[in-house]
């Protein structure tokens, strides 16, 4: 009875211990944890160290955000035409092309900007961070700051998440003008081929003031919130995956492969969670 | 008696899935004292300086009184919260067998990194203690090189400097003459001897080559069957009744014909 009465209060414990225990294990705990030690690490460390992390940053976002320029406009542009293509041959079946502007805030901005620039940087930015910190992990290059009491995370970590946030950002806004650019040419493009049939005959005047008069501080503000959190967390998934390796050459490659894909998830599963803060709320509004 | 700077009381050890390497270890390192670290391969001579230092732990359901305990400058550093380890650390230096030096990064910035992250020092002071570590290391001419571009030797050398760039009170070297020709081999040993001479570093050494003992003055403690035997010096060794403990030293022995006096260098 004694025994039976041990066990009985025992329980809540060891079951607490147990799910902390899965917790910790966990994917979503360790980014957590990781992302609560980038939060608090910035408070440590000396002067000094203050200018290599500041040039780390600089390294991360020339790297994330510079480099990418080229493919982020060339990939943007051609987005933001076939976008407007195909809303072109749509919108004059069930209306109105007038509604051009709208669509294009809501798909390009809010959407497509985000997301293929997430998808961007984790194939470019999230794949050399995990190589990159996954080779120091396998030479032991890790251990080796552990063994000067230098924090890992404040020293790679911390500038690699600020440099691809802020990166991430950037890229983000550039998308965005250079698909906006990309749909107005094709709108110049399709208004010469087929005059006044799809009502896309408008000046770049005319243009920027219907994407202008469709956006909203919610798009801004989802616009700066998207790309700040998928660029946080493409960063500290590429990190974590670089750190979470042992000591052999050949889980290079699987831990950053695993950075990408679940990174890829991540983005996806974010921008669900942004679609159930700020439209699913406002569904209501668009009802007849 | 001096200072106690790192301890381990009844330390077992086991890698996960693995069979446990170490069975109750009890070892001690005082201001001063030089300890060499000898055994076959594999057997977790490695892993004894790993987990003094703090870089290896045992698996949390081992931890407290299966485990034993390691005090580091007499605190328990599986207590103590993971800031307050990185603080004692910068009181130790760690030579890595692979020397594990940042690849991205110089000689010179690699021996600055725990300068400048540690310390408040101007920049120029920080580049006058660096200079003073390449040269007495023997690297000046390649501070501006990146690791993949020096010898072995020179890789190593820049990793004891980067150990000693705080001018630790422990330091901490694993295989520190590994693969290195007979000549660099001597260049080392001479070096750490006059590290030692000239800061009074307490050396805890992993090694093969019990030449390396007698060059340096220490005493050799003998891991077997995952224990570490009373630490003796190579006389004393060579003298045991322990058959074991003579193959052993015979084995590891490898360079001690080079070694032809007490002096503690090379001949």
């Amino acid at each position: 009875m004694s025994i039976l009465l041990e066990v009985l209060i025992e329980f809540p414990s060891r079951l607490l211990g147990l799910v902390g225990r899965i917790w910790e294990r966990s994917l979503p705990g360790r980014v957590i944890s990781l992302f609560v030690q980038v939060l608090f690490c910035p408070f440590r460390g000396k002067r000094a160290t203050a200018r290599q992390i500041r040039e780390i940053f600089f390294q991360q976002v020339y790297f994330t955000a510079v480099e990418a320029v080229p493919i982020v406009v060339i990939l943007a542009t051609l987005v933001g035409g076939v976008t407007l293509i195909e809303f072109a041959t749509v919108l004059p079946r069930i209306g109105n092309s007038f509604f051009l502007g709208d669509v294009m805030v809501l798909v390009i901005l809010r959407e497509l900007a985000p997301l293929f620039t997430a998808f961007i940087v984790a194939g470019r930015t999230g794949s050399a961070l995990a190589t990159y910190i996954g080779n120091m992990k396998v030479h032991g290059e890790i251990d080796a700051l552990e063994s000067m009491g230098i924090d890992p995370v404040r020293f790679l970590v911390l500038p690699a998440v600020l440099g691809c946030t802020i990166g991430m950002l950037c890229l983000s806004l550039l998308f965005t003008a250079s698909a906006v650019f990309g749909g107005f040419v094709v709108a110049q493009l399709l208004a010469w081929a087929f005059p006044g049939s799809l009502g896309l005959d408008m000046d770049i005047n005319t243009f920027l003031s219907r994407t202008g008069t469709a956006l909203r501080m919610l798009d801004l503000l989802v616009m700066g919130l998207k790309p700040v959190s998928f660029g946080m967390a493409v960063a500290l998934l590429a990190c974590l995956n670089g750190l979470s390796l042992g000591i052999s050459s050949h889980e290079v490659p699987q831990g950053t492969r695993s950075a990408v894909v679940h990174s890829i998830v991540v983005v996806v599963l974010l921008d669900g969670l942004f679609a159930a803060i700020f439209v699913i709320p406002q569904l209501g509004s668009y009802l007849p | 008696m001096s200072e106690v700077l790192s301890e381990a009381c009844g330390l077992r050890f086991g890698y996960r899935d693995d069979e446990r390497i170490l069975n109750g270890i009890d070892f001690e390192v005082r201001r001063g004292d030089v300890r060499i670290i000898a055994g076959e391969s594999g057997k977790g001579k490695s892993t004894i300086l790993r987990l003094l230092s703090g870089l290896e732990r045992p698996h949390p359901d081992e931890l407290g009184s299966v485990a034993g305990q390691v005090f580091l400058f007499g605190e328990d550093i599986w207590e103590i919260p993971h800031v307050r380890l990185q603080d004692l650390r910068k009181r130790t230096g760690y030579v890595f067998q692979n020397n594990a030096l940042i690849s991205n990064m110089t000689v010179e910035d690699n021996i600055a990194m725990p300068l400048r992250y540690h310390t408040d020092l101007t920049d120029e002071k920080i580049s006058q203690r660096v200079r003073r570590w390449i040269e007495m290391l023997l690297l000046a001419g390649h501070e501006d090189k990146r690791p993949a571009h020096l010898s072995l030797g020179m890789q190593k050398r820049a990793a004891v400097a980067r150990a000693m760039a705080m001018e630790p009170e422990v330091l901490f070297l694993d295989e520190p003459t590994a693969g290195l020709d007979a000549k660099n081999n001597d260049i080392m040993l001479s070096l750490i001897g006059n590290l030692r001479a000239l800061s009074n570093v307490a050396i805890v050494m992993v090694t093969h080559d019990l030449g390396s003992a007698k060059s340096l003055g220490g005493r050799i403690a003998l891991l077997v069957d995952g224990t570490l035997r009373r630490p003796r010096s190579m006389e004393e060794l060579l003298k045991s009744s322990d058959l074991r403990d003579r193959e052993l030293v015979r084995e590891n022995n490898n360079s001690g014909s080079r070694f032809d006096d007490e002096s503690g260098f090379p001949s």
